[in-house]
């Protein structure tokens, strides 16, 4: 695997976590919920899903 | 437990059920392995990395049926799948491994030229997963794909992606096209090296013609068409007069300052006359109704026929749509018509085989030339 490919994941996992972070540490139901569908792609393309 | 506490426990078990269920589907559709029966014509198979051994493993070590003739003449590669969206590129293909009988000359099919495309769909497409044609013996399978390399073999793309070896600029995306990489180089993206041992396989055979097969939107003007460079334009065309009284068909040339496309580059880099085959396709319409099997497969559109009576579609369009089997047929009989032309033009290397065409397909369906892998002897059945 290249190795930009490589960081590419790494970014991906690491937004993935402020996603988390965020969607743990958010009060607003609504925003919460927004925090975990942005989640959703970065999870997939982590687990080599799509 | 708060109420806000529930709420959110109850969003991250929505995201989950969500990520469960159409996570399965999607790795099961990126696995799924399509069955091919080695008709009596295939004499041997291979993988694309035999040409470029760095492709070993890799999602495009794509399946390469050879099929021998018994004397000896000139060979064509048939490619399908090079956008595993365009279906009936795939089919023909398919159709001709499982049929086509070689009596002169040599066959090369690669059904899944763009394997990697084929394990995914296109991003927020809605496209289904899988297709179904009919046969007598239940329905065959297919996995429906996208245009494009899937990024999960290939990622990042670049903001704009450079043609190797022309410099020409082209849209990022383009990078991971089967169809703009030609004739690619061995070092290069995924993509690109598979374009390359293509570009082998052609060289090492000394193939004399390679057929692209496509399909296009019914609001785009090459469709229905034969796309071909100056040095393919006389048999095009000679097939084009042919061919007229069957179906509706013209060429297109192939345009000299558009780089990467296989209409161009194979025959620039090689000596092979290369042919791009484009049939309508509705399905990939932008406005369509719901992208279903239905229209994937029948071609039948209130919208389209809304357009074509306004006279925006670049084909004949009416209620009964473009069929599977139309469009399937018309790829295998232009390729006969093109090998007539050659045959005509080029009898110390004729290429002479028997395969079912455009009235076979219209009169008894795709599904009838599909074989049941369950009632053959296993070791002529392939997993694609």
């Amino acid at each position: 695997m290249p190795v930009i490919t490589v960081l590419y994941y790494v970014m991906t996992a690491y937004l993935a976590l402020i996603c988390l972070r965020n969607f743990l540490k958010e009060r607003d139901l609504q925003n919460a919920a927004m925090y975990a569908i942005v989640m959703l792609p970065m999870i997939l393309r982590l687990f080599r899903i799509k | 437990m708060s109420r806000h506490a529930l709420g959110k426990v109850i969003i991250a078990l929505v995201a989950l059920l969500v990520l469960g269920v159409g996570g399965s589907e999607l790795y099961a559709h990126r696995h799924y392995k399509e069955p091919v029966v080695l008709g009596p014509g295939v004499t041997r198979v291979e993988r694309l990395s035999k040409y470029h051994p760095p492709l070993k493993g890799t999602a495009n070590d794509s399946l390469v049926y050879v099929l021998e003739g018994e004397e000896d003449g000139g060979a064509v590669l048939v490619l399908g799948g090079t956008h595993p969206g365009e279906v009936a590129g795939i089919l023909a293909a398919i159709v001709m491994v499982e049929n086509a009988v070689p009596i002169k000359g040599d066959i090369y099919v690669i059904p899944h030229i763009s394997r990697s495309g084929s394990t995914g769909t296109q991003p927020s497409g809605g496209y289904p997963l899988y297709y179904h044609i009919p046969t007598e013996f239940g329905a065959r399978k297919f996995r429906m794909g996208d245009r494009v390399t899937n990024p999960l073999d290939q990622w990042p793309d670049p903001d704009v992606y450079i043609h190797y070896p022309t410099g020409q600029s082209l849209s990022y995306v383009e990078i991971r096209n089967i169809n703009r990489c030609w004739p690619g180089r061995p070092d290069g993206t995924l993509t690109e090296q598979t374009c390359y041992a293509a570009m082998q396989l052609v060289r090492e055979h000394n193939v004399n013609i390679v057929i692209d097969l496509h399909e296009a939107e019914l609001l785009y003007p090459v469709t229905n068409c034969i796309v071909a460079p100056s040095k393919s334009a006389t048999i095009a065309v000679m097939t084009q007069i042919n061919l007229s009284g069957d179906f509706d068909i013209h060429t297109e040339p192939s345009p000299v300052g558009y780089r990467g496309l296989s209409h161009r580059e194979i025959g620039d880099h090689s000596d092979a006359y290369p042919f791009l085959l484009e049939a309508p396709e509705p399905f990939l319409d932008q406005p369509t109704g719901p992208k279903t099997e239905a229209l994937l497969l029948e071609g039948v559109d209130e919208f389209l026929l809304a357009a074509g009576k306004r006279g925006l579609l670049f084909v004949d369009y009416d209620e009964t749509g473009k069929s599977i089997e139309l469009r399937v047929g018309r790829h295998l009989t232009t390729t006969l018509g093109i090998l007539d032309e050659w045959n005509f033009n080029f009898p110390e290397a004729e290429i002479i085989f028997e395969c079912p065409g455009y009235y076979e397909m219209l009169e008894n369906g795709v599904g009838a030339y599909l074989r049941n892998p369950d009632a053959v002897d296993p070791s002529r059945v392939v997993y694609d």
